[in-house]
């Protein structure tokens, strides 16, 4: 610890002068909640995100086709997890995938239509998406195109928030773990709802019942 | 040379100036009326669907005053973790440290712009400026925070630091400061910021945020948010610097869950915030994405002042939701420029004289009417018009005008005779001063110069007309004599 560090704490030591701390009350686990697909879809969509649930990954790749179709998207920017991955060779040349050794330029990155990744965890309470960053390179494709779709499996879903930290407590952080609830939004001009202000303005969660094939 | 004010640009003095300039201001008003009014309706819809709001409140009380209790043991374990997960975490005592700290931090990553995201710390100590001095160019990247940046103000809320302007004013500004075609639509306006903010994440080589919450179990730190302007600037450039004060530590990672529930819905009314990102280090797997650096300053800047009694430790729980401002009857006719601090507000006037003293601030703790709705929206619990009338009392200490005043009126009052004698004479004055004519406007005149208060009061009232009889004459003549009020 640094000269600063140990100064501070003094200053702080000395402040509460052998101060008797109240009870640190436990933890508080509310009680969890049905974790069930309907109760995510219903809070995803209640915040403007969009969910499309199918049976199978084959049956997601076809919605995302239709994505591509309907909103004419000529670009999209992969992470290169092995499910998505699986996709890109199916899907062939609009896709664009991150890898390591070799990104995605950010002029490139900044023009392109949409972002496709994988979440790790759902969260059926709020509608929200884990994503862990060691698990792939989404941080960015899942960030800066004005759409992101992102594929979540229904085994990963989980009650609520409490529950995630319980994992991680076991389990250990990594070393950025991202939570995001419906596309990006901003109320600073008279409180007016605005999406996509930097983030995506859409959020299209291809919830998936079962794995089939490849595995996220 | 005058030691800096820990709140930059400080000018709390100015309350009485600053307010009435605010309450002529029309179009000021009418921003506030709806935006406080909203914000208050949106956070009772949220509680709506929260029935457990009460037990939340009252964990995060317990937990927030467990922990400023033994700040030194979680500061101790959240360095110590913080480090061995790989964040470099600085300490700067006051204002001038951690400006130094931070421009030292981005010239050595030879940063020339620097992307922000919202962080009120960061305006407390006037960070901008100082990175301007150094000729680095800090760019904020919130919505509001850009806009107040480009018209040269400071924030006038905790969460939504431009409410203040219209969009009128906004399309104005961007047009003279931007040169874009002028547009008041509030889409087309959120869109020339997209634009113009993505080449500057993308340039940037060092991003700036700020905190919500430290994770001493785990060495991590949390950041919200609902633009993605916070991840952009924590995700593009190689760098990324987080500024916070000391008092943002909770235990443990499950602590969180709970200011989760609190905090969206008491700032927004949201069930939750669109992003919220938990950093526990810089990456480490080659494959990953992210900054190679995170740097992490914890201020101090007089919070270490606030520990040493179980009230003051009270402020220090705030967790910048900003639900007291929306429902303060001052705030919500004056506004946040007028506190001259970058906290306003029931919280402001509390922050502001502890952080950088009675002498600077010991006017803001009277910016309120103790009504009390303040400590029944806040979300962890403080205490709000008890700590203003302790400020009140510290700052009164020198007021000997205020002290004999009352004395004076104990001793009348503890004197039936005199007291009625007195109020005879009062009821008289004041009905001759309504009386028409030249007698009422030299009575007038007279008490006005006799009585300074009385002349401020009357100048924006009406006094009711006397009564014909005091309640003393009524309680004697029996209560049932008065005729019924119409």
């Amino acid at each position: 610890m640094s000269n600063d560090q140990h100064r501070l704490l003094e200053r702080v030591r000395d402040r509460l002068g052998g101060t008797q701390a109240p009870e640190l009350p436990p933890v508080l686990r509310t009680s969890a909640r049905s974790q069930g697909a309907e109760t995510f879809c219903a809070a995803l969509e209640s915040v403007a995100g969009q969910v499309h649930r199918v049976t199978c990954s084959e049956d997601g790749l076809l919605v995302l086709r239709g994505l591509i179709a309907d909103r004419g998207w000529n670009s999209i920017a992969c992470s290169d997890s092995e499910f998505i991955q699986g996709w890109c060779e199916r899907l062939g040349s609009i896709c664009r995938s991150d890898f390591a050794s070799n990104p995605i330029p950010r002029e490139e990155l900044l023009q392109m239509d949409a972002g496709l990744c994988t979440a790790q965890i759902g969260i059926a309470d709020t509608g929200s998406l884990a994503l862990c960053s060691e698990a792939e390179r989404h941080r960015l494709v899942s960030l800066v195109p004005p759409s992101s779709v992102i594929v979540l499996f229904e085994r990963d879903l989980v009650p609520d928030f409490a529950t995630v930290f319980q994992r991680f407590e076991e389990d250990g952080l990594p070393t950025t773990l991202s939570f995001i609830t419906g596309p990006s939004r901003t109320a600073d001009i008279e409180l007016t709802l605005t999406v996509g202000v930097h983030g995506p303005a859409s959020v299209d969660v291809i919830l998936i019942r079962e794995a089939d094939g490849a595995s996220a | 040379m005058k030691p800096l004010d820990p709140i930059v640009d400080l000018d709390a003095r100015s309350f009485g100036r600053l307010s009435k300039a605010a309450l002529a201001n029309d179009s000021l008003r009418g921003a506030l009326d709806h935006v406080t009014t909203e914000f208050a309706d949106r956070r009772e819809k949220a509680l709506s669907s929260a029935p457990d709001w009460e037990v939340w409140r009252e964990q995060a009380r317990a937990v927030k005053a467990h922990t400023l209790a033994s700040l030194d043991t979680y500061l101790a374990q959240f360095i110590e973790r913080a480090e061995s997960n790989g964040i470099q975490v600085h300490i700067a005592r006051d204002r001038e440290e951690a400006c130094k700290l931070v421009g030292k931090i981005l010239q050595q990553a030879q940063a020339s712009t620097v992307v922000k995201s919202k962080s009120m710390v960061t305006e407390e100590i006037g960070l901008n400026e100082h990175l301007l001095a150094l000729g680095l160019e800090p760019v904020e990247t919130d919505l509001g925070e850009w806009i107040i940046q480009l018209a040269g103000e400071k924030p006038s809320h905790i969460i939504a630091p431009a409410i203040h302007r219209t969009r009128q004013d906004i399309g104005d500004l961007f047009h003279t400061e931007l040169g874009v075609p002028e547009t008041h639509d509030v889409e087309e306006l959120t869109a020339i910021a997209r634009r113009f903010l993505r080449t500057r994440f993308a340039e940037a080589e060092v991003g700036v945020s700020g905190v919500n919450f430290l994770v001493a179990e785990t060495g991590s730190f949390l950041v919200l948010e609902n633009e993605g302007n916070a991840r952009l600037c924590t995700s593009l450039p190689k760098v990324h610097v987080a500024v916070t004060g000391i008092e943002k530590v909770i235990p443990r990672l499950g602590d969180l869950d709970v200011f989760l529930r609190l905090l969206p819905r008491s700032g927004t009314g949201q069930a939750m915030t669109t992003y919220q990102t938990l950093f526990s280090g810089p990456k480490t797997d080659p494959d990953s994405e992210g900054p190679e650096a995170i740097h992490l300053v914890l201020l101090d800047n007089g919070r270490s002042a606030q520990l040493s009694t179980p009230l003051e430790r009270e402020a220090l729980a705030c967790i910048r939701c900003g639900a007291c401002l929306n429902v303060c009857p001052v705030y919500k006719q004056v506004g946040g420029h007028a506190y001259g601090s970058v906290y306003p507000g029931p919280i402001g006037a509390v922050i502001t004289p502890a952080l950088a003293g009675q002498e600077s601030a010991g006017n803001l703790p009277h910016a309120s009417s103790l009504c009390g709705a303040c400590r029944d929206v806040c979300p962890v619990k403080i205490n709000l018009p008890e700590l203003l009338l302790d400020l009140r009392e510290k700052g009164d200490e020198a007021d000997r005008g205020e002290t004999w005043g009352f004395t004076g009126w104990s001793w009348v009052a503890s004197r039936p005779r005199l007291n009625s004698l007195l109020g005879q004479i009062l009821t008289r004055t004041l009905r001759l001063t309504q009386s028409s004519g030249f007698v009422g406007k030299c009575t007038s005149k007279l008490i006005g110069a006799l009585v300074p208060p009385l002349r401020t009061w009357q100048a924006e009232r009406v006094l009711p007309p006397m009564p014909t009889r005091s309640f003393r004459q009524l309680w004697k003549a029996g209560l049932d004599s008065e005729e019924p009020p119409a």
